[in-house]
């Protein structure tokens, strides 16, 4: 009970307010004035009985004139104004009437406007109604479509240098100015170079400018500069501006995570009103603009480097080709030189020992035909002559292994390592009867080498240890495989003449002899020949020694 | 019949030193000798020089392979290229102990290769050997 007692109560107080809110028309004057759109209320005839303050501020008539004028005089067209006076009757017969008209000014400025039209009964007993117009202004809406267009006209062109001047038209077109250029902040933050520039019927060759003084230095501190007239005034340092009478001047920045990258401008040389739309739809071009701005100047970067590492791959492989080219010349001339050095080889047996044999053979032909002329003496100098030519037909035979090994192309098999030191040492036995020397072959040495240079190796290690050990009494030779360090080695130890550690690095050098001749005669080119063959297979060559104690030559084979 | 023994060598020490170990181990057969290749050919052809030698082969052919003009392998494969020379005995006797020249001596049919020992009694045992079997043991196809 007690609550619609309540609710009864609320009515009463609703309609006394309802009532008092009625008779006071004041209330409904301040929202009429209030409203931001603009409110004309319009008699059956079409003329203007009321207008709101939005009205009157935005088409530019004081009270007095608007009173009683035509609205047809808002309209711009002819067409337009036949047209509004069917929709004002049908209105006036309670169509509610929605429709967009372009309407004017009384200085002429064009302002589109959506439009509503609703029949107002005056008083409840007059067959008279009067209209209500209320306008609002959507410049900014179809400011914002068209620069939307443009803008995506303009994207759809894939070429930057077209997108940019597709864009400064548009934005000219949209202004109504006869300038428009696109600039960009030089690195110095002291120049601006455009990069597209519209001089309202063409595009213009690019330029450089100093900022100083003009209203773009402004525009460059983040702001959106309007300047609608006077602007070469405001801006007397501006000589540009000046030349070219410039009156109005729009600018905005192009900013990239806020990364300043330049502006967009408008300048007119008539005067340009500032309206709804003029900051914003300018900063939708001059966000966009910065954008692809942005991206074709970091495509061009990627794209620079891309070049540089092509030109720089290209390069490299020029020079890659040019040392392969090189080396295969060098290679050639390697190969003619060891051509060249076999033929010299062959060259040096021969005529080197065609003389060394009639030396040799006449001194022998004296000593068997001439032997009861010559005394003791003579026959010695004539047995030293010989001998001579011996060691000198040792040499020859020593120089030509060497060179033969060092160019010889290896053919690799498996060898028996074990039989061939035997079969060797067999052959010293039966060459030098005399000889007693205790020989230890391991059986199975084993490995992948080329035979016929094994060969030479092993006659020229064992020879060296048959020789070297003629003056020790029990004179041993072994020839074992050792682990050394993890890696397999063969060895041959002796326990002969050994030599001083600290001549060994002599020892593999050609000619190069740690004995003297009448000592131990040899010609210094046997280790040079065994390191060769031993370098040939990837091997490694060492020697231990110590004087009067014997020496051990380790070798390794890993073709 | 004369057992002629045609020797090719150029170098007049090699050529006294086989003349005197021939003598030595006395054998006695006729010796000619052509210092080149050439003179080996007109020998063996019966042209040039010897175009009015009485064409009969020699027993054995001591041949040496550096020489003027024609060298002893060009010599070999012309005699053996021939159905007159084909079969005679050749011996080369040579400083060289190249590989190659070994192989390709036998491959154009060489009897036997020597290489010219340094050492006198070397090369004295050499020549008796070669005389011993080519003059007396051997018998050439008739």
């Amino acid at each position: 009970m007690g609550q619609q007692v309540k609710s009864l109560s609320l009515k009463k107080e609703f309609q006394l307010e309802l009532e008092s809110f009625n008779n006071r028309a004041e209330k409904f004057k301040l929202i009429f004035n209030a409203s931001p759109d603009m409110i004309f209320i319009l008699s059956n005839s079409g003329l203007i009985l009321d207008a709101n303050d939005a009205a009157i501020a935005e088409y530019q008539y004081s009270r007095k004139q608007i009173f009683g004028m035509s609205y047809e005089k808002l309209l711009t067209k002819a067409k337009h104004v036949k047209s509004s006076r069917k929709l004002l009757h049908s209105a006036q017969r309670g169509a509610e009437i929605n429709y967009e008209w372009l309407t004017q000014t009384s200085q002429g400025k064009k302002i589109p406007v959506d439009v509503r039209l609703r029949s107002l009964k005056l008083s409840e007993d007059d067959d008279k109604s009067a209209v209500v117009l209320i306008l609002r202004n959507i410049s900014l809406k179809q400011k914002a479509d068209e620069a939307i267009t443009s803008l995506a006209r303009a994207s759809n062109v894939l070429e930057f240098d077209k997108f940019l001047k597709e864009s400064v038209r548009s934005v000219a077109e949209l202004y109504g100015t006869k300038f428009a250029f696109i600039g960009r902040l030089q690195p110095d933050k002291k120049h601006v170079s455009t990069l597209v520039v519209w001089a309202g019927d063409r595009f213009v060759d690019n330029f450089t400018y100093s900022l100083d003084g003009t209203p773009c230095k402004d525009v460059m501190d983040l702001t959106l500069e309007l300047v609608p007239d006077s602007a070469a005034e405001r801006y007397p340092e501006d000589e540009m501006l000046i030349q070219m009478g410039i009156e109005s001047y729009f600018g905005a920045p192009m900013i990239s995570d806020s990364k300043m990258l330049g502006l967009i401008s408008v300048m007119d040389d008539s005067p340009l009103h500032v309206e709804e739309w003029t900051s914003p739809i300018l900063s939708l071009f001059s966000n966009r603009l910065a954008v692809e701005i942005e991206r074709f100047e970091m495509t061009n970067e990627l794209q620079k480097n891309k070049e540089e590492l092509e030109e720089i791959v290209k390069e490299r492989t020029a020079k890659i080709e040019e040392q392969t080219r090189l080396l295969q010349e060098s290679h050639d001339a390697l190969e003619e030189a060891n051509q060249e050095m076999q033929s010299f080889c062959y060259s040096v047996s021969h005529d080197l020992r065609a003389p060394l044999r009639g030396i040799s053979g006449f001194s022998d032909v004296i000593l068997e035909d001439y032997e009861d002329k010559l005394d003791e003496l003579g026959k010695e100098y004539l047995h030293r002559i010989k001998d001579s030519t011996i060691n000198m037909s040792a040499l020859i035979d020593g120089m030509l292994q060497l060179s033969r090994v060092s160019h010889q192309e290896a053919e690799f098999e498996e060898v028996d390592l074990s039989l061939i030191a035997e079969e060797i040492f067999t052959n010293f036995s039966s060459l030098d009867k005399n000889r007693k020397v205790n020989i230890t072959i391991q059986p199975g040495l084993i490995c992948c080498a080329d035979r016929g240079l094994i060969i030479i190796l092993l006659q020229n290690l064992l020879g060296n240890a048959w020789k070297y050990t003629n003056k020790v009494e029990n004179a041993e030779i072994e020839f074992v495989q050792e682990k050394i360090e993890g890696e397999n080695f063969f060895v041959l130890k002796d326990n002969g003449a050994g030599f001083d550690m600290k001549h060994a690095g002599k020892l593999f050098e050609p000619f190069k002899r740690l004995h003297g001749d009448s000592e131990f005669p040899g010609s210094g080119i046997g280790l040079a020949t065994v390191k060769s063959i031993v370098t040939t297979h990837n091997g490694d060559l060492w020697a231990a020694a110590e004087v009067n104690k014997g020496a051990k030559f380790y070798f390794n084979l890993k073709a | 019949m004369k057992k002629t023994i045609l020797l090719v060598e150029d170098n007049p020490n090699d050529e006294a030193l086989t003349l005197r170990a021939f003598e030595k181990n006395n054998i006695l057969n006729e010796i000619v000798v052509a210092r080149d290749g050439q003179e080996a050919i007109d020998f063996l052809f019966c042209e040039g020089d010897y175009s009015t030698r009485e064409k009969i082969n020699p027993q054995v052919i001591l041949l040496d392979i550096n020489l003027p003009k024609l060298d002893g392998l060009d010599v070999l494969r012309r005699l053996r290229a021939n159905e007159a020379t084909s079969l005679i005995p050749v011996v080369i006797m040579t400083t060289s102990d190249d590989q190659n020249d070994l192989i390709t001596s036998y491959q154009l049919g060489a009897n036997s290769y020597v290489r010219k020992p340094v050492e006198l009694n070397s090369f004295m045992e050499a020549v008796k050997q070669l005389g011993m079997y080519w003059l007396v043991l051997n018998e050439q196809p008739k």
